[in-house]
């Protein structure tokens, strides 16, 4: 079976420390993370946690586990998808997210891999932030205006349908 | 993206406004600034030539104009110009969400672990990124030298 994954990579007007830092503090993930904090414990085994913002409890909180932390250049954790149980049945083993982070001169390469995916994690439809495809587009376009106009995207409704498809 | 028939998807969010993206991808004073000095050269209208080329002259790439419909849908045919018969396709697809502009580009049509294949796999992200910072902050990046 074909395996299923996500990678999206950005160049960021950024240094490497920024970014790690804006990637693993909850201060900075609520602005451009949906609200989103995110807690780590940054070495190999360390918890990992995205908890919703007050109001969206219902969203649940990811929790997983940092597998690799090489600060400034990779992070590896595993994402809890919370899914149904008849989903759950499929899934084999923990979604997996690494980011890299390249310093090039004045601009810093980030990488990103969500892997151990199920079809089900992919959402055709653009019109919401449904699906890791269309989330994690969302956070990263936010994080990058963030950390070089010092303002984040504030998301409050998702892509409307394309007007033509296809 | 698949191997078998290789397609690639970028999705990214830019604050500024679909006619403002929309120029800067077809106007060359503006894609020169984000697009390692080359712009896309064409009149724009359907079954046009398009041409990817340089202040220099250099010439890039090549292809023909197949929906121009500003500023929401732009479909190019894309080829290297050594390499003619290798023809894919690409929609920049352009919707405005609130202050932002939600900016997808779609490649595909492309020849299975081709040359192409491997640049793009970068260069989309590497030039939509810099497009992003020249939408926002009136700069591109600089990440094309020895490209």
């Amino acid at each position: 079976m074909e395996k299923t994954e996500f990678v999206y990579a950005t160049v960021i007007r950024t240094t490497p420390e920024k970014l790690w830092e804006a990637l693993t503090n909850g201060d900075f993930s609520e602005k451009y993370w949906f609200g989103f904090r995110i807690e780590l414990d940054l070495k190999a085994g360390g918890k990992m946690r995205i908890i919703p913002p007050p109001g969206m409890e219902d969203k649940g909180d990811h929790a997983g586990e940092v597998l690799e932390c090489e600060p400034c250049r990779k992070l590896v954790y595993t994402w809890n998808m919370k899914d149904t149980p008849e989903v759950a049945q499929k899934r084999k083993s923990l979604s997996r997210v690494t980011y890299e982070l390249t310093p090039m001169g004045p601009v810093t390469k980030f990488r990103l891999l969500h892997e151990n995916l199920l079809p089900e994690d992919i959402v055709k439809d653009s019109s919401s932030f449904r699906g890791i495809n269309n989330g994690w587009p969302a956070v990263i376009s936010s994080l990058k205006s963030l950390l070089e106009t010092g303002e984040a995207i504030a998301f409050t409704s998702p892509c409307a349908t394309a007007t033509t498809t296809k | 993206m698949t191997t078998n028939k290789p397609k690639l998807v970028y999705t990214t969010y830019i604050r500024s406004t679909p006619k403002k993206v929309w120029a800067a991808i077809t106007e060359p004073k503006f894609t020169r600034q984000f697009w390692g000095g080359i712009a896309n050269i064409s009149d724009w209208k359907k079954g046009s030539p398009w041409e990817h080329r340089a202040a220099d002259n250099d010439l890039y790439l090549t292809g023909k104009v197949m929906e121009y419909t500003p500023p929401q849908r732009l479909v190019l045919t894309w080829a290297d110009p050594d390499r003619l018969k290798d023809v894919s396709r690409v929609t920049f697809a352009l919707e405005a969400v609130e202050d932002m502009v939600c900016l997808t580009v779609t490649h595909d049509q492309l020849k299975s672990g081709s040359k192409m294949v491997r640049m793009v796999s970068w260069g989309w992200p590497r030039v939509l990124s810099s497009l992003k910072s020249f939408c926002e902050t009136g700069k591109g990046l600089d990440i094309f030298a020895g490209r």
